[in-house]
């Protein structure tokens, strides 16, 4: 009987854990929004997160904007020249760019570098007793902690995204002439394909994942438990999270758009 | 606000099986220095974030004055808090900002004054804690007692009316011991406040307390002066006297 | 407490990044659209295979528009191309459907008139739309012309292939050279010829004349008297009928003569007009719905038209197909004498038919459900978005009455999905939870959905 009911119970554990994340994950977003939009402001910290998230990331998302690029370009160019249709490279290029490679890919290049971070610092702050500080000086922290790097993730993963649009297609122009096709064959049909609704859905996404990045980063560190322990497995569960959380996100948005 | 009592009671908490606090009175005299004393897992540090609202009891009442803390309104309890300095173990000083940064933070969250003003007197205070060049260091750059006087500093640059220390002189030598209890008396002595003390550090609860509060199992066992406890037949206190009983947190 | 740097830093880069997509919005040219203005004009197309809404129109390969919506219209395609003001197009301008490359995507490429001197005028249609030739017909013939020079290259390189060329060819220039010299030579018998035909012809006049006058058998049989006369005969007999209706004898006669039942009719006339016109008209809607038994793994489908006589009251008509079907019921005993029961799926084809009227949110209706004496319940929520059914109804093999729950939900105007539980007192263990999707349409949508078919119906 036993050997029968612990998997069971396992399984009735696993479920109620993640009810009782995903409740408190909710429940903690819901009052990083509510602080966020409640006076007094203070928008000097949240710009100190999004140069973290924004600035900052910048050199990291245009390198990979334009090795993405790039290296679509060179995987598809070899096929589309079989069926001659060198024109359609730079529209593919372009479209895989803004709907999907752009957001998705700086969406985890900043979980890498940013999710974690904060998972990591809020984690720290928790065990040392830093956030337990903030209450007992009457400063809320979600509204103080959370509440910025949200914000400051919501705005800046579509500002990023744009610039890894705009690199990756150029990183496949380069590409592209240095495997012989024209100027004018790779980016003419670009502007007849590709519309600016293209882009706008990948930025509506980018604010999205901004927003699962900042805030999975933020939950898992907050409610963090242990010493140093605690902290590099909070690290380590904002990412893994987060990546399948935006991957999936990415799935069901496009599902819904197009 | 200035300086009230703190009273406690009837306050119960349990973690799961284990009850912690069961049916602790307790009152903190205003204005003195009030040691709560007692061995590890005698519910001291529970009782602190129940006296400082990072805990929600059972049940119990801490009324500060005249005000219940855990019934207040939200603007009441932000008040309340504003009133309350607590000086945390390890400093708990935010390791993103300076020093300098750390003693100004209530002032600047809470807009309590322009910011010139603010960092005028954040250099008064840390010049009288002997920390004056230390404005603008990083925090991780700080030894622990140096980041034990910028903490006061932040507890105390509000004002507050009662000041709550957390195992202070733990992990301290016992030089930094003696300098940190002097500045305890010290911040008494500034700002006229209700200190209250959270240790194991029975010398320093003997020298420099007005009231001494043990803590065994949950209950207060012995409230009395430094003589009081002297005097005491009880065994515990005898035991935590002459150091019997294994100490540490 | 912060650097003025951190704000220089993060307003550069929201600039340089807001720079960005404006620069992609102007290459991308949706800002553009909003500033030029287009003209619409309507072309009928056989068909657009391939053609979507938002490719280009062109003219001589610069766009000059863009394909606007594409509808279905009296069996054609019905092309509405958005063209750029200031472009103008003369009336007899063609449109052709073009692909770009053998894969590409189809456009509308305009080729301007030449004559006309009027222009289409914004809304306007335009009158010579080609499609093009399919690509796959096109490979077919293409197919099929290369196999025939196959086989004739085949059958020219086979043995003495060339031999046979060499000597057709000679035999071709022998005949057109025999042949002029002929024409050379026989210049007047030619004319002489020419002028027999001209006689026969004549001749061939004379014929016909001579049958149209009865002459000769063909004109005889054309001309008979006898046939006339038959065919006169017939016709008075249909005449003295006629005349006997109009004179009021016969049931018929006296029918179509009797004033009181013209009277009738035309009360019964005006009595349905009334109704009609009073009533908000009678209006119709069809229902369909597929359900998925989830317990036994079938699929049951229902089809039904509500009439609606009033907005309160309608009727329903309709079928269910059901796996489980109306049971003959045939009970016997056996050798062991324990009953059996035998059952035949009699048919699985189920007949609705129930009239319902509808109080507040609540549409009690009964009559005959799933060919079984019944009632139901309907329960209406959230604008009508929501409904819960209560059905009760004799199922016919069944010991107990046959229980239906059920909710279903309009996701969008045509289609709602459902879910519930059928059957659930079955004493035969048909219980089964089930979900599917319906389709609901007035005859409204079906007027917009069918308008083209509808006025063919009327032509």
């Amino acid at each position: 009987m036993n050997t029968l009911a612990r998997p069971v119970a396992a399984l009735g554990r696993a479920i109620l854990d993640t009810v009782f994340h995903l409740g408190r994950y909710a429940i903690l977003s819901a009052k990083a929004f509510f602080f966020s939009i409640l006076p007094p402001w203070r928008p000097r910290a949240i710009l100190k997160q999004m140069e973290f998230v924004g600035v900052d990331s910048l050199l990291v998302v245009i390198l990979t904007g334009i090795f993405t690029g790039g290296v679509f370009t060179l995987q598809i160019i070899y096929g589309f020249r079989r069926f001659s249709a060198d024109s359609m490279v730079g529209p593919t290029v372009a479209t895989a760019m803004t709907r999907e490679l752009g957001p998705v890919l700086t969406a985890l290049m900043v979980t890498g570098r940013v999710g974690s971070s904060m998972a990591a610092e809020m984690a720290a702050m928790k065990v040392t007793e830093q956030i337990d500080a903030l209450t007992v000086m009457a400063a809320e922290p979600v509204k103080y902690l959370i509440s910025p790097r949200i914000i400051a993730g919501i705005f800046m993963l579509p500002l990023l995204t744009a610039v890894a649009d705009a690199v990756g297609v150029v990183g496949g122009y380069f590409v592209a002439m240095s495997k012989g096709l024209d100027s004018g064959q790779f980016v003419g049909r670009i502007q007849d394909i590709v519309i600016m609704d293209d882009v706008f859905d990948g930025l509506v996404k980018a604010a999205v994942f901004g927003f699962i990045l900042t805030s999975v980063g933020c939950y898992s560190g907050y409610y963090c438990k242990g010493g140093a322990e605690g902290v590099g497995k909070a690290t380590t569960i904002a990412v893994v999270v987060s990546y399948v959380t935006i991957l999936v996100g990415d799935f069901i948005m496009t599902a819904l758009m197009y | 606000m200035k300086a009230p009592e703190i009273r406690v009671k009837g306050l119960c908490k349990s973690f799961g099986d284990n009850k912690v606090l069961k049916d602790l009175e307790i009152t903190l005299e205003a204005g003195k220095v009030n040691f709560i004393i007692g061995r590890s897992g005698g519910g001291k540090s529970v009782l602190l974030k129940h006296l400082t609202g990072l805990l929600t009891p059972d049940s119990g009442e801490v009324w500060y004055g005249d005000r219940e803390f855990f019934r207040a309104g939200k603007r009441e309890k932000e008040n309340l808090r504003k009133s309350v300095g607590l000086l945390f173990q390890d400093g708990a000083l935010f390791d993103s900002l300076s020093a300098g940064e750390n003693v100004i933070f209530p002032l600047w969250y809470h807009r309590a004054m322009p910011e010139d003003k603010a960092k005028e007197r954040a250099l008064s205070l840390l010049k009288d804690l002997g920390m004056e060049g230390a404005y603008d260091h990083r925090v991780e750059d700080l030894s622990g007692g140096e980041k034990k006087r910028v903490a006061i500093a932040r507890a105390l640059v509000m004002e507050p009316g009662v000041l709550f220390f957390d195992e202070p002189t733990t992990g301290l030598d016992p030089i930094l011991s003696t300098q940190v209890d002097a500045l305890i008396l010290e911040a008494r002595e500034r700002t006229g406040a209700t200190v209250a003390v959270v240790s194991h550090d029975i010398a320093a609860a003997l020298s420099i307390s007005d009231r001494i509060h043990l803590l065994h199992e949950g209950r207060v066992l012995l409230s009395g002066t430094a003589f009081d406890f002297k005097k005491s037949d009880l065994p515990e206190v005898k035991a935590f006297l002459t150091g019997d009983e294994p100490e540490g947190p | 407490m912060y650097k003025t740097s951190t704000e220089i830093k993060v307003g550069l880069f929201v600039l340089a990044a807001i720079l960005v997509v404006g620069w992609m919005a102007m290459r991308l040219g949706t800002l553009k659209s909003y500033r030029e203005s287009y003209y619409q004009i309507d072309a009928v197309f056989d068909q657009v295979t391939g053609l979507k809404e938002g490719v280009a129109v062109e003219i001589a390969g610069i766009s000059v528009g863009h394909v606007g919506r594409i509808a279905l219209f009296q069996d054609k395609a019905k092309v509405t191309m958005l063209i750029l003001n200031g472009v103008t197009l003369p009336v007899d301008t063609h449109a052709y459907i073009k692909s770009q490359g053998i894969l590409g995507d189809k456009y509308v490429d305009l080729v301007p008139g030449m004559r006309a001197a009027e222009t289409i005028p914004p809304g306007g249609e335009l009158k010579n739309a080609t499609s093009a030739e399919d690509l796959t017909v096109l490979v077919e013939k293409l197919g099929a012309v290369a196999d025939d020079l196959k086989k004739l290259t085949t059958a020219l390189t086979a043995d003495g292939g060339d031999e046979d060329i060499r000597t057709i060819l000679r035999n071709v220039r022998e005949v057109s050279e025999s042949l002029n010299e002929l024409a050379k030579a026989n210049g007047p018998n030619l004319t002489s010829s020419l002028s027999n035909l001209e006689k026969a012809s004549r001749n061939l006049e004379q014929i016909t004349d001579k049958i149209s006058r009865g002459e000769g058998s063909l004109g005889q049989l054309i001309n008979s008297d006898a046939l006339i006369g038959d065919v006169r005969s017939a016709l008075s007999t249909i005449g003295d009928i006629a005349e006997k209706i109009n004179s009021g004898q016969g049931t018929i006669g006296r029918l179509v003569n009797d004033d009181t039942t013209i009277n009738k009719i035309d009360e019964v006339l005006t009595g349905v007009n009334e109704y009609i016109s009073e009533g908000n008209a009678v209006s119709v809607a069809l229902d369909f719905r597929v359900d998925f038994m989830t317990r036994y793994s079938f699929v049951k489908g229902s089809a039904g038209v509500k009439i609606f006589t009033s907005p309160d009251r309608y009727y329903l008509l309709g079928v269910t197909a059901d796996y489980f079907g109306s049971y003959e019921r045939k009970d016997f005993s056996s050798d062991s004498g324990n009953w059996v029961l035998e059952s035949r799926n009699r048919s699985r084809l189920k007949i609705n038919a129930q009239i319902a009227q509808r109080f507040y949110n609540f549409v009690i209706r009964g009559g005959v459900i799933e060919s079984g004496g019944g009632v139901g319940v309907d329960y209406y929520l959230f604008d009508d978005d929501l409904t819960l059914t209560f059905e009760a109804f004799s199922g016919d093999f069944d010991h107990n009455p046959h229980l239906r729950a059920m909710a279903t939900y309009r996701l969008w105007k045509f289609m709602y999905i459902s879910a519930g539980y059928d059957d659930f007192i079955s004493d035969l263990h048909r219980a089964s939870p089930f979900f599917g999707i319906g389709f609901f349409f007035t005859d409204d949508d079906l007027k917009l959905l069918f308008g083209s078919a509808g006025s063919l119906l009327g032509s």
